[in-house]
């Protein structure tokens, strides 16, 4: 630990925001000129001749949760039909910790039934995406949305993004408290601009504000910034993946604070040297109170400093590398008060989802509903509509795509279970162990950055791992798999033991070794591979694995152990 | 199309280009095509234009690139400009619309494209890319090329659709220019160095100082025997593609073709050209087989000796009998009941709407010979289909935007001929047609007035041709298009043009209903919800057009003339003023 009494030499700041705004970024300007994220958006919205939203304006919609997308499947077709693509918002929704009501979850689904397509979405961050919503319905979608008491504020964009938060169902207290922190920081991290009630709910336009937005600026963020907090032993949020964590630290069963790690991500590039995924560093340990202040000052940091010239090497990751850890204590240090404490000892175990009925210390029963690659479609949806029809607990999404019951009353427990048998639900409480422990993001149709199919891909290449899996009669082991469509990781690929990030159709980079619970990063082990070449890759791994494993050890544990990944040691996170 | 016009340098002192300018904006394009031919022709013997005449014809030049995320496009522009700036005249052309046999008008082709997918071409090209692979691709053997590949070596199929062209290109008989360059994801150094040593290749400006580029692409070629072609002389064309416009679960499916025009045709936007189909093959085998007639037998038609086949496929219309057919037809077979019914002329008129020929001679056998056959059964008339292009902007295709015609006969759906006909061609086939001339349903000579069309679905297509013209000649009008089909998203008929349109300048509002998206909205509604743009168009000396479907287009006349006159000032014209000014045109079906 660095003391702040030690003044460095000031930091290179040629990239940041103390930079000439012509000089920054195109859409630091956009930004700039965006009105506190007004922009045109409400004239395009109004626009006929188009489903698009004109010019820049998807850029500022991302800040309000929007993306414009297109339907890739049909771009051809239409292209050659002389019709522009079959344009299409995805809109992400905000629900810190992913805590839903019955009667939520009752409004969603019949907000999903009458303007969106292929049914609902849990995402890696524990909300909901709607698909294929057209752009004249979009305000009667988002008043709907407000009408059921959520909203979709900075679910994307250069900004604090859902603040995601893990799950310990047997210490129901301490799980209550974490997610109340959650949500306060999720609260106090999103911007605050009058365009959101304007362009969506029609509230009066007013002119912006000098100060509408105090804790971004005009600017925002250089990139989005995640926070998430998670309470051990499940690493079910992969805190490692994050911006910020907070690592919950428990003593007598209580909560006496967080460990703090910084500069987690996923995204990289293949095109360019200095982009890679990154794990968090744990820094050190701060009061549980403390936890949304805290971030709210991180945040500033980030704000300050990252990188508005280049977009790509903006997110926190590379601020800290390019500024060190040390700069970043002593300016941590300095906007806070104080140095950081030492952190605790804390340790992880696994980073899927609990399974089977679980009881919380408080006598309340908890069990996990297994969605494959979280897309709940329009089957799933009416078994879910029967099953909500009566139910009093509460509903959770999970940052592994799944969706929880909670908080069932052991009274209900047993009807709760009859309810879910009946409507044949009640085998995704014990579910297959390889899908429990896969998960694939979106990717094509909607995706515009997919290379690669991931989520529709996902059961087809299952098949092909099972069976191979089998051969070699590791069945009953669990390995982490993760499929992506592309390099940005956003399955958080390289963080599993096995993963697959899309090249072009059919093409994937095969990752290996990250950790069971998420703690290393997994390594490039092959390119551009079809299915064939990659089961002939993993063929002879699953064979020494097999044979030559110790004990519960681990697949991506075992390749590491016994040196088969090339060429350097895998990094890997402090604990 | 989407090519730039050509820089053109001119041999005219900037005072007689001036001069000239008025008068080239008020010629059509058969006044363009005689005056072309009359410079011509007062240009000989040499003197009086030497370059023009005697210098070899001017070295053309297309830059053409196929890109998907933008990197090859870039560069073709960034080439463009190099060549601009060293005064080399040339065309700039996105390969995702580009036609293959266009590259056969062009002497040198520098092209730059990348690689996609598992070593694919970039997904809007691949409809060229394939074309140019085909084995009967015609050979290009006046062709100059350069390629500059565009890839990343992580990929097996390294720069693989830049090989392919470039292998293809020298298969089909080019002449490669320089050796091709393949570039990694750092492609700039690569790149600049190729363009300077493409350029440098090139017949520079300087060479023949005042090169006279014809702007090719816009003026048809002189042909004298286009004025001849005539529903009795028909000109064969061939189909260059046939697009399906909307979406594949629509029964009646409009369709976009495009023809390949080798000589011109004496029309411009606005006119239309008759088209002759054929009756299909099943009706005509069903109607051979019912009256147990031979395909072969010999028939004679205004003169012309064929087969009887070919009478039934091209030359009769083969659903609709005429009083005079049925009268004969009640004697020949010998139906008391059909006599009956031709005595009774109200049952006559319901039976021949109710029945079809077919019906009939199932119903009421009898043999006639063939001659009589053929000699009793109504002509096949032609079909008229309004030009969906301008020859100003495209000079050798021919579009034409046609919707499969169905409609209900009895309990059966029975389709219409030739929309059937002609939205079931395939490129390759060929078509018979010849030009009509829609005097009245012209753009207004004074390019300052402004232009209010309004269309119900195939009704676009004069539009299509009006702007394509609008555009080739520079004419800055106020246009305003009103449009109406069934759904936004499938069938918004040449969507990208007017948004281009409309991006370009060219089109100042466009208003659309959509009948499904809004039940109960109409063209009429549209018009009026800006009721005062409408009387202001009007008061400014507006032309408005209507075309499509006569029902609803002339409801929408009716609603507009009642709030026109309605509320017009005393001294404003009325409607029907307006009508007999020849301000309202009119082309209904
Ligand atoms: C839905 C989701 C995947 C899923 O299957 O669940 C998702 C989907 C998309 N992500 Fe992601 N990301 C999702 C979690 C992630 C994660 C995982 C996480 O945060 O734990 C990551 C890696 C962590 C990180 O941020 O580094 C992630 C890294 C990215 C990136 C790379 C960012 C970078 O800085 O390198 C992009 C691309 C970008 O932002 O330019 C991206 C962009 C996208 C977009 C919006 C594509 C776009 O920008 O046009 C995808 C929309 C697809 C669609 O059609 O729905 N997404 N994305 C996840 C939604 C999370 C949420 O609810 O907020
Ligand atoms: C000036 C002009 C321009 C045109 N431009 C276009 C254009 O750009 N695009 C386009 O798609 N069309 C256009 N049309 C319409 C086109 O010419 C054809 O009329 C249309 O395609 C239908 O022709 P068809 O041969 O397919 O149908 P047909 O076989 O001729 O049948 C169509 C009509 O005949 C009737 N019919 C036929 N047989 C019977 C029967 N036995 N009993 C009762 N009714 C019967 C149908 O009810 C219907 O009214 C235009 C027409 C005109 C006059
Ligand atoms: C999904 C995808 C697949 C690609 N496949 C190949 C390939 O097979 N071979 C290759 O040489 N380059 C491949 N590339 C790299 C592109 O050719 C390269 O990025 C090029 O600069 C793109 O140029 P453009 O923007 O003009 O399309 C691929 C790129 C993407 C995004
Ligand atoms: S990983 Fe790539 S393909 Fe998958 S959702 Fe994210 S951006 Fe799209």
């Amino acid at each position: 630990m660095t003391t702040s009494t030690i003044k460095r030499s000031a930091p290179n700041r040629d990239c940041d925001l103390s930079q000439p705004l012509q000089d920054l970024n195109a859409n630091e300007q956009l930004k700039q000129r965006s009105r506190y994220l007004r922009g045109n958006i409400a004239e395009g919205l109004k626009e006929r001749l188009t489903g698009a939203v004109p010019g820049d304006d998807t850029l500022l919609m991302k800040f309000h949760g929007i993306y414009q997308q297109d339907d890739r499947d049909c771009r051809n077709d239409r292209a050659q039909r002389m019709l522009e693509p079959l344009y299409q918002f995805m809109v992400r929704l905000r629900i810190p910790g992913g805590v839903l009501s019955r009667e939520q979850w009752q409004g969603l689904d019949a907000i999903s039934r009458r303007y969106a397509e292929r049914g609902l979405r849990i995402t890696t961050r524990q909300t909901l995406q709607f698909h294929g919503i057209r752009k004249r319905e979009l305000q009667a979608f988002m008043c709907a949305i407000r009408d059921i008491g959520l909203d979709t504020i900075a679910a994307c964009g250069d900004d604090s993004r859902g603040v995601v938060c893990g799950a310990n169902p047997a210490l129901s207290a301490i799980h209550a408290e974490v997610a109340a922190l959650a949500r306060a920081t999720s609260d106090r991290l999103i911007p605050r601009t009058g365009a959101y009630p304007e362009i969506w709910y029609g509230a009066t336009p007013q002119p912006p504000k000098p100060q509408e937005d105090p804790l971004y600026g005009e600017l925002y963020l250089p990139r989005k910034f995640k926070v998430g907090y998670v309470i051990p032993p499940a690493n079910d949020i992969d805190i490692y993946g994050q911006d910020l964590g907070f690592i919950a630290v428990v003593e007598d069963r209580k909560l006496v604070g967080f460990n703090v790690c910084v500069g987690g991500g996923m995204g990289q590039l293949d095109t360019r040297e200095d982009s890679y995924p990154r794990l968090a560093e744990q820094l050190g340990f701060i009061d549980s109170a403390e936890a949304p202040a805290f971030a709210e000052i991180v945040m500033g940091i980030q704000r300050d400093y990252g990188d508005r010239k280049d977009r790509h090497r903006a997110r926190f990751k590379y601020t800290l590398d390019r500024l060190g850890n040390d700069w970043f204590l002593d300016t941590l240090a300095e906007r806070r008060g104080q140095p950081l404490a030492p952190a605790r000892a804390i340790r992880f175990t696994h980073n899927g989802d609990a399974r089977g009925w679980q009881q919380g210390d408080d006598g309340l029963w908890h069990t996990t509903l297994q969605i494959d690659s979280g897309r709940i479609d329009h089957a799933l949806r009416d078994q879910l509509q029967a099953l909500f029809q009566q139910y009093g607990g509460r509903i959770r999404l999970t940052t592994n795509q799944n969706l929880q019951l909670t908080h069932v009353a052991p009274e209900e427990r047993e009807a709760v279970q009859w309810r879910l048998e009946d409507l044949g639900l009640a085998e995704r409480l014990q579910p297959d162990l390889q899908e429990a422990h896969t998960l694939s993001c979106v990717a094509l149709p909607t995706c515009g950055l997919a290379m690669a199919e991931a989520e529709r891909y996902t059961p087809d290449f299952l098949r092909v791992f099972n069976r191979l899996k089998e051969q070699h009669g590791l069945a009953q082991t669990p390995i982490t798999l993760r499929i992506s469509g592309c390099p940005n990781g956003c399955a958080r690929p390289y963080l599993a033991e096995i993963a697959l990030t899309g090249r072009a159709p059919g093409l994937y980079h095969l990752y290996l070794g990250g950790s069971f619970h998420g703690h290393r990063l997994a390594q490039l082990y092959a390119s551009n591979a079809n299915e064939t070449r990659i089961v002939e890759l993993l063929q002879p791994l699953f064979a020494r694995y097999a044979r030559q494993r110790q004990p519960q050890e681990h697949f991506g544990d075992f390749l590491v152990r016994a040196q088969l990944l090339n060429p350097s040691q895998p990094q890997a996170a402090t604990p | 199309m989407n090519m730039a016009t050509s820089l053109a340098t001119r041999p005219l002192s900037e005072a007689q280009w001036q001069a000239l300018q008025p008068l080239l904006r008020q010629l059509d394009s058969r006044q363009s095509l005689w005056l072309s031919g009359y410079l011509a022709a007062r240009a000989e013997p040499a003197e009086s234009l030497p370059l023009a005449a005697n210098a070899a014809p001017p070295a053309s030049i297309l830059i053409a690139y196929g890109s998907e995320t933008g990197n090859s496009e870039a560069l073709a522009w960034q080439l463009a400009a190099q060549a601009t700036a060293r005064g080399i005249a040339h065309d700039i052309g996105n390969l995702a619309t580009v036609r293959l046999r266009q590259l056969a008008k062009y002497q040198y082709l520098l092209l730059i494209c990348s690689t996609h997918g598992d070593g694919d071409p970039p997904e809007p090209i691949t409809a060229f890319h394939t074309a140019l692979m085909e084995p009967r691709a015609a050979r290009l053997p006046e062709l100059a090329y350069a390629v500059l590949a565009l890839g990343d070596s992580s990929y097996a199929q390294f720069c693989r659709t830049g090989q392919e062209f470039d292998e293809r290109l020298a298969a089909l008989g080019a002449r490669a220019l320089l050796p091709r360059q393949d570039c990694d994801v750092d492609y700039a150094e690569p790149a600049r160095h190729w363009m300077s040593a493409a350029l440098d290749a090139l017949p520079q400006a300087g060479a023949s100082a005042a090169t006279v580029v014809a702007t090719a692409t816009t003026v048809a070629p002189v042909a004298s025997a286009a004025q001849s072609y005539s529903k009795q002389r028909p000109l064969t064309v061939e189909v260059l593609n046939n697009v399906r416009l909307s979406a594949p679960q629509r029964r009646s499916a409009t369709h976009h073709l495009e023809l390949a025009l080798d000589v011109p045709l004496p029309l411009q936007a606005g006119d239309a050209v008759g088209v002759l189909a054929d009756n299909p093959p099943a009706l005509v085998a069903a109607i051979l087989d019912v009256l147990q007639l031979s395909a072969e037998q010999a028939v004679t038609l205004d003169g012309n000796a064929m087969p009887l086949v070919q009478a039934l496929r091209q030359q009769r219309n083969l659903n609709v009998c005429s009083p005079r057919f049925l009268e004969a037809w009640a004697t020949l077979s010998g139906s008391e009941e059909l006599a009956g019914i031709v005595a009774d002329s109200a049952a006559q008129k319901a039976f021949l709407r109710s029945h079809q020929l077919r019906d009939i001679a199932a119903r009421y056998p009898a043999h006639p010979e063939p001659q009589a056959l053929v000699d009793l059964l109504r002509p096949m008339q032609p079909r008229l289909y309004d030009l969906a292009n301008s020859f100003d902007a495209v000079a050798d295709e021919l579009h034409l935007t046609v919707q499969h015609y169905r409609y209900a006969f009895g309990s059966r759906e029975e389709s219409g001929i030739a929309s059937e006909y002609l939205v079931q061609l395939q490129p390759g086939d060929s078509l018979r047609l010849y030009p009509h001339r829609h005097a009245r349903f012209q753009l207004p000579e004074d390019p300052q007035l402004p232009l209010i069309l309004i269309a119900e679905g195939t009704g676009i297509a004069p539009y299509r041709a009006f702007i394509q013209h609008l555009r080739a000649s520079g004419q800055h009008r106020r246009c305003w298009l009103l449009f109406a089909e069934q759904q936004f998203e499938q069938d918004f008929l040449y969507q990208r043009d007017w948004q281009q349109a409309q991006a370009d300048g060219l089109l100042q509002h466009i208003d659309t209903v959509f009948y499904q998206d809004e039940p109960g909205r109409n063209l009429a509604d549209l018009a009026l919800a800006d009721a005062n743009r409408l009387r202001q168009w009007l008061d400014d000396g507006a032309h408005l057009y209507l075309c499509g479907d006569t029902v609803n287009l002339e409801a929408c006349e009716q609603a507009l003339q009642q709030h026109y006159d309605a509320q017009r000032d005393a001294s404003a014209r009325s409607w029907e003023q307006l009508s007999k000014d020849k301000r309202i045109h009119r082309n209904l079906y």
